[in-house]
């Protein structure tokens, strides 16, 4: 059951395009499952007519502190990396929207005063559509931390024959939740000097979370032809050159999806999903 | 009682520190003396939650009152549960701030809506 990461150095380049699409693609012939992990901004639902939407919350542990019990003798915020308990001089105070639930200040306090109680901070959404599977994972607003319903979310996916998971863009530590324990990572970019920057950050992030990847160059007639350079002289495997088209914006706007629309489209996604069927199955011969 | 102001350096001619968190120094002055204790912030360089941090911090020194630029919505829950007064600092340095205060000119700041100046907007740590 390979898993596929689609992310991008940074936003705006196509990632949630070639994602969907690719999806569409795979989902004529195979067992696929699309996870929409860019629980920042998750839009990869706007392209399907979904059916039989669940949604389910997803929690994380935060302390309660019982001021009866408690003598307020400050250990539990010292031992707090992140400032998220203030004790004060006649109450002691939890900061939700700081705590990262590891639970260290429950352990270590003296007087057992604290207890951990779930706080949801977002939700997934599991659906199917004309016979793929979806997911979609979403933040609620101002919450600081995605991983626990990217982590949820791919976990709704598991045992599919192909996963396709949307990454959030850049490199931060919600992409690399997503991208961590994939087959492979496709980084779609733009032959931009911008697009080259960020490439060369979401590449060092696939070599650290030691995922295989290859590169997508989306609106490549445009720009210049570094990013082709750089992935000559690093022997990264481009997988597609998808030319600039306004028909593509035409059919985003409208939450179509151009594979659906286009034969033209239709066919450079098809040879997109062969590419990767053989850089897949050379990483399965060599892995 | 003691009312710290957040200032950019230590000494009399300091300029304030509009930032409340992240401020660099707190002089800490007693009511009863003209004498300010200078103390570094100690959370200046963590990542979030410096606003609450302080609080606490002040807190454990005995103040009862601050004199700032700006108070995000985590530090004003603090400094609420705290009973912790806060002002709202003019410009020019900690002398000039410290005067206004006796001379009871300076704004309170309202802590159930903290707001900040406009040119800044609440610190949002990326995790
Ligand atoms: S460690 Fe326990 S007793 Fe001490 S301040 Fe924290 S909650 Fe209260
Ligand atoms: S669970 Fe961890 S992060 Fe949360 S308040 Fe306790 S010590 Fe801090």
């Amino acid at each position: 059951m390979p898993s596929i990461a689609c992310a991008s150095g940074k936003g705006g380049t196509g990632k949630t395009t070639v994602a969907t699409n690719l999806a569409r693609i795979m989902a004529y012939e195979r067992d696929t499952h699309l996870v929409d992990c860019d629980v920042e901004g998750p839009n990869a639902h706007h392209f399907f007519t979904l059916e039989s939407t669940q949604r389910s919350p997803v929690h994380v542990p935060v302390p309660h502190i019982d001021l009866s019990h408690c003598d307020l003798c400050g250990v539990c915020s010292d031992a707090c990396a992140f400032h998220a308990i203030s004790v004060l001089a006649d109450t002691a105070l939890v900061f939700p929207e700081l705590c990262h639930g590891c639970g260290v200040c429950a352990y270590i306090c003296p007087r057992n005063a604290i207890t951990e109680r779930p706080r949801t901070i977002g939700s997934v959404l599991e659906a199917t559509c004309d016979g793929m599977a979806f997911t979609g994972g979403s933040l609620n607003p101002g919450e600081p931390m995605p991983p626990p319903i990217i982590q949820a979310a791919k976990k709704t996916a598991r045992g599919r024959d192909y996963i396709i998971i949307d990454a959030s863009p850049g490199s931060t530590c919600a992409t690399v939740e997503a991208v961590h324990g994939t087959n492979f990572c496709l980084l779609v970019t733009e032959p931009t000097p911008f697009g080259l920057s960020d490439l060369r950050m979401a590449v060092g992030m696939c070599r650290r979370l030691d995922v295989p990847y290859g590169v997508v160059i989306n609106r490549s007639d445009l720009g210049d032809g570094r990013v082709e350079d750089y992935c000559k002289e690093e022997a990264i495997p481009v997988l597609g050159r998808f030319p600039s088209d306004r028909c593509i914006a035409d059919v985003y706007a409208r939450g179509a999806l151009i594979v659906d629309h286009n034969s033209a489209w239709e066919d450079r996604f098809r040879g997109l999903l062969m590419a990767l069927d053989r850089l897949l199955k050379r990483e399965v011969n060599h892995g | 009682m003691k009312t710290a102001f957040t200032v950019q350096a230590k000494g009399p001619d300091a300029p304030m520190d509009d930032r409340f968190g992240r401020a660099t120094v707190y002089a800490i002055i007693d009511d009863d003396s003209d004498d300010p204790n200078y103390l570094e912030n100690p959370s200046l360089s963590s990542s979030s939650g410096a606003g609450p941090a302080s609080v606490e911090f002040l807190s454990r020194h005995g103040v009862r009152k601050v004199v700032t630029g700006n108070v995000g919505p985590k530090a004003a829950r603090a400094l609420r549960a705290a009973g912790i007064t806060v002002y709202r600092a003019q410009r020019g340095n900690l002398s000039e701030n410290l005067a206004a205060l006796q001379a009871n000119t300076l704004e309170r700041i309202d802590l159930e809506q903290p707001g900040s100046s406009p040119n800044r907007g609440p610190d949002r740590a990326r995790s």
